[in-house]
């Protein structure tokens, strides 16, 4: 062996040396950043098993015997207000996404009079802070006999959320090839047929994006039922979770924080099954000014 | 094009005279549709406003039919009576303010009960005084049974006492008192005048027979504020303060129920029992029929005290100037004349555009022109058909309440405001008080901070776990493997729902068993333990530090999408100059993930201008205001205070606030484009 081979290998040694501590350095800081996100979560599982006296006691004692019984105190109190939310909050992500595939289209394929007007007129709205219409919108459903249904929530809720997700379906079906289109339309598809079997599969990754992002933001809204929702019987959980925290609140951790579990799960379930597609539709270059 | 022009070549005549005998016939119907309909609305207008009685706030009103006269009783202490020719005959000035007014024919007396515990007997026709029985409370209700000359009294005491009297009309002797426990605002003589029905401030209705002995009861929702019995059938209509009418039979079975919108205030059934008239606090009347089905609403400007359904004329009295009066004949065919006016309204509409089509059509230059504009519209009708739904709910949902919010600013618009017509133009007032007193500036500054925090939260560690993830090493299989799953790690906290996570932060900074101090406790610092929510000092930093490390999912994913978007080149050619990381990070990633971080930093400026969800959860603004922010002002302003016009003028400040901030980040990114 050579001199100057031995000592290219050496350098490659070390370089290598060196690659693999700044990889576990970063998986080592990264590993950190996680444990540190997930605390509030495990300490809500670890929590949701304790009676009170075990939470007095010492609260990082493992629970034993665990309370599996809060569990039913949060289910008998929350079952029905999670399936409120369930349907509310799957009608009305149904309306935004559907809403917004369709306009985000017409803006981002289609050349008609007006179109810069009417884009306009719905981007302008990313301005308007929500607060400045809580009043007059609350008015408004009273006017309209919707209160305490399910109709003040979805009808708002598609009107609002649609403003973001027209703007992202648009940017991203900018980015499908022309030519797909073009040669649909040579072969005759109607416009509509372009729209369902060309658009919507391709942008599959954004749409599933505006599933989740609005999925999460209707479950968490809490201002909105709280105030067009009089019934406990059609309440949302979002809301019923604090009026069951206040009530369980003093008496009885374990329980309290068990119903916090318990409103946790529609999510996880949801994101179980589209957390693939919802990554690649926001890193997808889509999502940006 | 040329081949279209060709299409538009000159009409023949004959198209012409077609277009021409269309437009005419299309006129003739317009004018037909237009009289029709102004004719039934001519007929459903059915309340018309009376010149006299313009007393200031009008009360109660009878009507005597052998004298020919009309009795105003006002909320300011006085009676009037009017002869047939609207003119004032005679009026007399009592010392209190004028509940129930009944009428002897027989008699010719005219019975009072006033506020100031007294039941007048005037004659009617001269207006002398001819009695005055004093009786223990107000009066607020009087039924009277002319046969036997026994006169109902319903007389308050106070919240907790209420008495009913039973008085002989010639003496004043009390035949009967019924001592209650809640207020029994009307109290009225069943069918047979054997028994009473009345309903209290508990929602009770109670039957009750002339010995004081409670025969029957049903419930009401709320406090009862009307009753009226229905003289032909000895029903009994029952109204609450929240709208819901009863009806129920003389035994108190409920026969139907409904709730009509705004606070119940005057209930009136016409004699012959086939109407049925319910008044509003807010100015609405809403009239029946037998059935319970509305026939008809209008709305008035005042709260409407009374609903008098006379033999041949009958009156709605409001609490103001404002007397009508209508005809029980015209609500025969209300219901027919309601729909007519519909009809024909639309009607109407569709032949203005018809008749302008047609007479388009008539003039060839506007007809090509016309021809044009809908070839436009039919050729885009995909586009159009397809934004419709979306421009039809941003325009009722968020424009229609943008502009409603534009102007109740400057109005004095609250809880206060019982109908729309008395809210007032007050200008900047609104505004001058954010600035003068109120909370709102105090917010600003709690609102700075956060927002500051926020930004900072932003752009250091989900940028920082971005480039971490994207150092990952690429290439051979392991390393996407490794990539994959920290993304979906860092993605995960996501699903636990902001109330809950807000929520679980609570019990953490919770002074006796929040994890925080226990971990503190645990660790020897015990000595660093504090009430984190509960200390003026410390409550704006635990809401800060919220959410700690700041792993925002979002943010996070955007960045890294940003990163991985990079064309691969430019790191090669930078690599060949001999680059570092350090300027990779700020030569490369940061003007290549601009686009994306400026949609972060205005997404979260707007958010949290606006924000208020976490102080709300958190420390509702409190300890003191330690932790105000200016949306939390707003929102309490709205629910809390009632201040409308007020909460309304603090979200356009918002709105002008976020405009602004907009406006600069639009411009940042034109000047980059240039």
């Amino acid at each position: 062996m050579t001199e100057r081979s031995l000592r290219a290998d050496r350098m490659h040694t070390r370089r290598k040396v060196r690659q693999i501590s700044f990889q576990s350095g970063i998986t080592f800081v990264t590993v950190i950043f996680v444990l540190l996100a997930f605390i509030p979560i495990f300490l809500m599982l670890f929590l949701s098993l304790k009676n009170q006296s075990q939470f007095y006691a010492n609260l990082w004692a493992i629970p034993n015997p665990p309370q599996w019984k809060n569990y039913d105190a949060a289910w008998n109190q929350l079952i029905r207000n999670m399936l409120n939310s369930v349907a509310t909050v799957s009608v009305g992500t149904l309306l935004i996404v559907s809403l917004s595939a369709m306009s985000g289209y017409v803006f981002a394929r289609l050349e008609f009079p007006l179109k810069n007007f009417l884009f306009m007129l719905m981007l302008a709205l990313m301005m308007v802070p929500g607060v400045l219409t809580l009043t007059p919108s609350f008015k408004l459903i009273q006017r309209l006999g919707l209160k305490n249904t399910w109709w003040a929530l979805w009808l708002p809720w598609a009107s609002g959320g649609q403003v973001m997700g027209m703007y992202l379906c648009r940017t991203f079906i900018s980015g499908q090839p022309a030519s797909l289109f073009e040669s649909a339309r040579i072969d005759g598809a109607t416009e509509f047929k372009a729209f369902f079997y060309i658009a919507i599969p391709l942008a599959k990754p954004i749409l599933a994006t505006l599933v989740v992002m609005n999925m999460i933001s209707l479950y968490g809204d809490f201002i909105w039922p709280l105030l067009v929702i009089e019934s406990n019987t059609r309440q949302v959980i979002s809301v019923a979770i604090q009026t069951y925290s206040s009530s369980t609140g003093m008496t009885d951790y374990g329980a309290m924080i068990a119903g916090f579990v318990m409103a946790t799960v529609p999510l996880l379930i949801m994101f179980m099954f589209s957390s693939r597609l919802y990554i690649e539709g926001i890193t997808s270059g889509a999502v940006k000014a | 094009m040329a081949l279209k022009r060709d299409k538009a070549a000159p009409p023949t005549g004959g198209i012409r005279r077609a277009a021409l005998y269309l437009s005419i016939v299309f006129a003739l119907l317009l004018i037909a549709s237009c009289a029709l309909n102004i004719y039934a609305r001519g007929q459903t207008d059915i309340f018309r406003m009376v010149e006299y009685g313009k007393s200031l706030q009008n009360n109660r009103i009878l009507v005597s039919s052998d004298l020919n006269m009309v009795f105003l009783g006002t909320y300011h202490n006085t009676v009037l009576a009017f002869d047939a020719n609207e003119k004032q005959v005679w009026s007399s000035d009592i010392g209190g303010a004028i509940e129930a007014m009944r009428y002897d024919p027989q008699r010719q007396w005219l019975i009072i009960g006033s506020q100031n515990r007294n039941v007048y007997i005037f004659d009617a026709a001269s207006g002398e005084n001819i009695a005055t029985y004093p009786v223990n409370g107000k009066v607020y209700d009087l039924d009277y049974h002319q046969e036997t000359g026994r006169l109902l009294v319903s007389a308050n005491v106070n919240a907790s006492s209420h008495t009913l009297y039973i008085l002989d009309i010639e003496t004043g002797e009390p035949l009967m008192t019924a001592k209650l426990k809640q207020v029994a605002r009307n109290a009225r003589f069943s069918k047979d005048y054997n028994h009473i029905f009345y309903g209290d401030a508990r929602g009770r209705v109670i039957k009750m027979d002339l010995n004081g002995e409670t025969v029957a009861s049903a419930k009401a929702t709320t406090e009862v504020r009307a009753v009226a019995v229905v003289h032909k059938t000895g029903d009994v209509m029952v109204l609450d303060t929240l709208g819901n009418l009863f009806r129920f039979d003389e035994d108190l079975n409920q026969l139907y129920t409904l709730k009509l919108v705004g606070e119940g205030r005057a209930v009136g059934v016409s004699d012959d029992g086939r109407w049925v008239a319910v008044g509003t606090r807010e100015g609405d009347i809403y009239i029946l029929n037998e059935r319970g089905e509305v026939q008809f609403t209008d709305r008035h400007s005042y709260d409407v005290t009374q609903i008098y359904f006379g033999e041949d004329v009958s009156y709605a009295v409001t609490l103001s100037p404002e007397l009508f009066e209508f005809s029980t004949k015209k609500l025969d065919n209300i219901n027919t004349m309601s729909l007519l006016s519909t009809v024909t309204l639309w009607t109407s509409l569709g032949l203005i555009v018809l008749l302008a089509s047609s007479l388009i059509m008539t003039f060839p230059r506007s007809r090509a022109k016309g021809r044009r504009f809908f070839e436009a519209l039919y050729h885009h009708r995909v586009a159009y058909l397809m934004l419709l739904p979306s421009i039809a709910l941003i325009l009722i949902f968020n424009y229609y309440n943008v502009f409603q919010a534009f102007y109740y600013a400057f109005t004095d618009w609250s809880q206060a405001t019982r109908t729309m017509r008395e809210i007032n133009f007050i200008g900047f007032d609104n505004f001058v008080k954010i600035f003068n007193e109120g909370y709102f500036l105090l917010g600003v500054k709690n609102l700075l901070i956060m927002m500051a925090a926020s930004f900072l939260k932003l752009l250091t560690v989900p940028l920082l776990l971005a480039e971490l993830v994207f150092a990952m090493r690429t290439g051979s299989g392991e390393s996407s493997r490794r990539r994959y799953w920290f993304r979906l790690l860092l993605v995960m906290p996501m699903v636990v729902p902001g109330v809950v996570s807000t929520l679980m932060w609570k019990n953490i900074y919770d002074p006796n068993i929040g994890a925080l101090n226990t971990l503190l406790d645990t660790v020897g610092l015990g000595s660093w333990k504090h009430s984190w929510l509960g200390n003026p000092d410390t409550a704006l930093g635990a809401i800060i530090c919220m959410g700690f490390p700041w792993v925002n999912s979002f943010a996070f994913l955007v960045y890294y999408g940003g990163l991985i978007n990079i064309p691969a080149d430019l790191f090669e050619a930078a690599r060949v100059d001999g680059s570092t990381p350090v300027w990779n990070f700020f030569h490369i990633h940061l003007p290549l993930i601009s686009p994306q971080l400026k949609m972060l930093i205005i997404t979260t400026f707007i958010g949290s201008v606006q924000d208020y969800g976490g102080v709300y959860l958190l420390t509702q603004g409190g300890p003191g205001t330690a932790t105000y922010v200016p949306g939390l002002e707003l929102y309490y302003a709205a629910t809390k205070f009632g201040l409308y016009g007020y909460a309304c003028a603090m979200g356009l400040i918002m709105f002008v606030v976020i405009l602004i901030g907009s406006l600069i980040n639009l411009r940042m990114k034109t000047q980059e484009l240039n």
